[in-house]
């Protein structure tokens, strides 16, 4: 079986004057469809950096990044762009919605870009699993950031994407509502049979991932 | 437009204010425009209008009428250059009615020669003769009417409205035509000179005249007292006006721009191409634009109905849709600043959170 995404030998480096700053060294992962994955580390760690490269936004010094099967490292920018609109579902931290678009809009837009009509009936199955039936007109400025988070996590997946890709998708929750959203996405990604990686510090959720990796000073090992 | 309407939508007020500055500044604009034009019709009707496609003026008279002066033997020598030339001497002065002495309505005289081609066409009345004289339609304001008579305030001679012809102005007074006949006897001391030849010619070429030389129409509008300073005053404040709308509209889609600059990144992760925003951008600005200036055209169109009299003010169809064009164009290229913001937006912004 093909990995999802894979990286091997992921490096990073900034020139900074004569210093060379690594900010990844020698980073390689594997996630398989249907495994949820987290990465947890210290801020400045490099886990910003590392989804950045494995989310097609960012280019590495060296090394090499597959996505399903096929090699994304050396695309277009304009090619990345499409990659990232049909093959990756990002949830980002704070959610990031459009703030005037309704929640049902904020999916059908990304049908709209994708060129993908009729897509209102998916859009809206897909809110109502995620409990947001009665939120469909609203804008999101008055939902709470759990129903937030819950928008993002339909958005990311309203492409039918293969890769989810979530950065500290806790971060401006309690812990209770954190727990609540990763927990959703988690069933999203198995029942979707989906490859998901979630970059987080928050560590009372990795008991939900099936895969921890963790984070320091740009070097990722797995954790048992 | 998925993103532009649902944003305008969301934030009308905000697009609603600056759609109103828009519409101030085109209906400023358009209303500046047809008083230029009013007040270019009202300075120089009686030229714009008349068929004469020249004048021949003396020379030295720096395309003034006021400044030239021709014998009347000399006149004839020069009218047989052309294939139709009539002699015109144009003279301001002040009139009044008999009942009203101490009002008094200062104008212009222009003496023609009946049946000549630059003889008025009465709108009412009679066509000119010697019986009396026709009017311009502007007279009517000051209470002058058809069959009235009145006198001339230096001369002392009583002349007769016998017609009344179309607004015709001459340096924004009223013209009175009258005959050769009629002005010898208010001017017994300028029988032997009028002041120009009016001419109607076809031929570009330009015939040798001793002592004088002919004058274009445009030429004598531009050189008829205060026309040019009153015209390009006006110019001027059309064109500061444009150059003021760029500004205010680049740097209000700018602001607008900056504000968004994060949303753009998390767009542009999320797989929206800037040719897509950038049309969003230019249709947002398109829409608020054209609402505006279509409410400027109504407000205009139906002031031009009601403006009074003493306000010239003349606006065409043609007009109002050329100056509505350019500002759309003006409001979309205000917006290029902004793209070029909106193109430099990296992606990568959208990953690591408000604080990195």
């Amino acid at each position: 079986m093909t990995e999802t995404l894979k990286l091997t030998n992921v490096v990073k480096y900034y020139q900074d004057g004569d210093a060379r700053i690594e900010v990844l060294r020698e980073v390689s992962l594997a996630v398989k469809p249907g495994e949820f994955a987290a990465v947890v580390g210290p801020s400045g760690a490099g886990k910003s950096t590392f989804l950045s490269i494995a989310g097609a936004l960012l280019r590495p010094s060296e090394g090499q990044v597959y996505l399903a099967g096929q090699e994304i490292t050396q695309l277009s920018q304009k090619q990345w762009t499409k990659i990232r609109l049909e093959q990756i579902g990002f949830i980002f931290q704070n959610s990031e919605l459009i703030p005037y678009l309704t929640v049902m809009d904020q999916l059908c837009y990304m049908s709209v870009l994708a060129r993908r009509k009729g897509q209102e009936k998916r859009a809206q199955e897909l809110l109502t699993h995620l409990g947001l039936a009665k939120r469909l007109q609203q804008y999101p400025a008055a939902l709470s950031g759990g129903e937030r988070q819950r928008v993002a996590i339909a958005r990311a997946l309203m492409n039918d994407p293969q890769l989810i890709l979530a950065d500290e998708p806790t971060a401006s929750l309690d812990s209770k509502r954190g727990r609540e959203v990763v927990t959703m996405l988690r069933d999203e990604v198995h029942a979707n049979q989906k490859a998901a990686v979630m970059v987080t510090h928050d560590e009372r959720v990795l008991d939900l991932v099936d895969t921890v990796y963790q984070i320091e000073d740009g070097v990722l090992k797995k954790k048992d | 437009m998925f993103l532009a309407l649902r944003d305008l939508r969301h934030a009308k007020l905000k697009f609603g204010l600056i759609s109103l500055i828009i519409f101030l500044i085109v209906f400023l604009v358009l209303f500046i425009t047809g008083l230029a034009a009013g007040l270019a019709s009202d300075n120089g009707a009686a030229i714009s209008e008349s068929p004469a496609s020249g004048y021949v003026l003396q020379k030295g008279a720096e395309n003034r009428f006021s400044r030239s002066t021709l014998t009347k033997t000399k006149a004839q020598q020069l009218a047989k250059k052309f294939k139709q030339a009539t002699p015109l001497t144009i003279q301001q002065g002040t009139i009044q009615r008999a009942k009203d002495a101490a009002k008094k309505t200062d104008m212009a005289y222009f003496v023609v020669k009946q049946g000549s081609f630059i003889a008025p066409k009465s709108v009412s009345g009679q066509t000119l003769n010697t019986t009396g004289v026709v009017v311009s339609d502007k007279l009517k304001a000051s209470g002058y009417r058809l069959g009235q008579k009145f006198k001339d305030s230096q001369s002392g001679v009583t002349l007769k409205i016998i017609g009344f012809t179309t607004a015709m102005t001459y340096s924004h007074t009223p013209v009175v035509y009258v005959t050769p006949n009629q002005w010898q006897k208010m001017m017994p001391q300028e029988t032997q000179t009028v002041s120009a030849l009016a001419v109607k010619q076809t031929t570009t070429t330009k015939p040798k005249l001793a002592g004088a030389h002919l004058v274009s129409k445009e030429a004598i509008i531009q050189n008829v007292p205060g026309y040019s300073a009153e015209q390009g005053s006006l110019d001027m404040m059309i064109a500061f006006l444009y150059i003021i709308s760029v500004v205010v509209l680049a740097v209000f889609f700018y602001v607008i721009t900056i504000q968004k600059i994060r949303e753009f990144g998390v767009l542009k992760a999320l797989g929206t191409k800037t040719s897509y925003l950038a049309r969003y951008l230019i249709g947002e600005i398109g829409v608020v634009a054209l609402l505006a200036v279509i409410i400027a055209d109504i407000v205009v169109a139906a002031l031009a109905q009601v403006m009074p009299a003493a306000m010239p003010f003349i606006i065409s169809g043609q007009i109002i849709l050329t100056t509505s064009l350019i500002f759309v164009v003006v409001a979309v290229l205000s917006a290029v600043v902004s793209l070029v913001k909106v193109a430099r937006v990296d992606p990568n912004t959208a990953i690591g959170g408000a604080g990195e």
